[in-house]
């Protein structure tokens, strides 16, 4: 099931199938909830070894979580955004995340999994990185025309 | 593929990049909660759960399908 736009998200998808997940606890994950946000590249493997369920799409500019919960999801991408941000390192964030997932699952105080803790655009910012075939392209059309005119030579006099 | 059709689609795609983007297409409509509830009767109990959790609080879906 996909929802747009809702609340917070810009997309929402709910799985049939659930994929098992061991961090911070075991559990699996069904929902996926995503945000426009831009991920500078070198920051990518931090994220990796975050958590296997926070997903960076460089193309599209997007970030998303997929958890058991909305409120993991919110987690998750708020301790993304300080990772992002050198807020915290890989191993702080992993362990706030325990932190304040153990504070929501008893009633406690816990922004960080109430709402998200930083401003989303809700432009879509693409990262289409960079046009570099052309002046191959420019070769391999010079090598096709000498193919051709070759193959042309050898099957007699151009009229 | 055949170098003609090659060359067409490269064509295609960079126009399209130039000339619209690639923004994304939502979905405005909501699905039918009578198929909606007949997607996820099928479901296990968390997914069920979880889907039926985010129909409470955002209403029905924009899009459903057998497995998402």
């Amino acid at each position: 099931m996909i929802w747009y736009n809702n609340g917070p998200w810009k997309r929402t998808i709910v799985y049939r199938d659930e994929i098992p997940h061991d961090f911070p606890q075991p559990h699996t994950d069904v929902i996926e909830n995503y945000i426009n946000y831009t991920v500078p590249v070198d920051k990518f493997s931090e994220l990796a070894k975050f958590d296997g369920s926070v997903i960076v799409e460089r193309t599209r500019g997007e970030v998303s979580s997929r958890c058991d919960m909305e409120a993991a999801n919110i987690i998750a991408l708020n301790l993304m955004h300080d990772i992002v941000t050198d807020k915290s390192s890989v191993e702080e964030a992993r362990d706030k995340y325990c932190e304040v997932a153990s504070a929501f699952m008893m009633n406690r105080p816990a922004p960080y999994a109430e709402k998200l803790q930083f401003t989303v655009s809700n432009d879509e910012k693409y990262d289409t990185d960079v046009v570099m075939i052309a002046d191959e392209m420019v070769g391999q059309a010079k090598e096709k025309i000498n193919e051709i005119v070759d193959d042309n030579m050898n099957d007699g006099p151009l009229h | 593929m055949e170098q003609e059709e090659k060359l067409k689609t490269a064509g295609i795609a960079i126009f399209k990049v130039q000339t619209i983007g690639g923004a994304e297409k939502t979905t405005k409509t909501f699905v039918n909660m009578d198929k909606v509830k007949s997607i996820i009767n099928d479901w296990n109990t968390m997914s069920k759960k979880v889907a039926n959790r985010t129909i409470e609080q955002d209403g029905p879906p924009n899009e459903a399908t057998e497995s998402e």
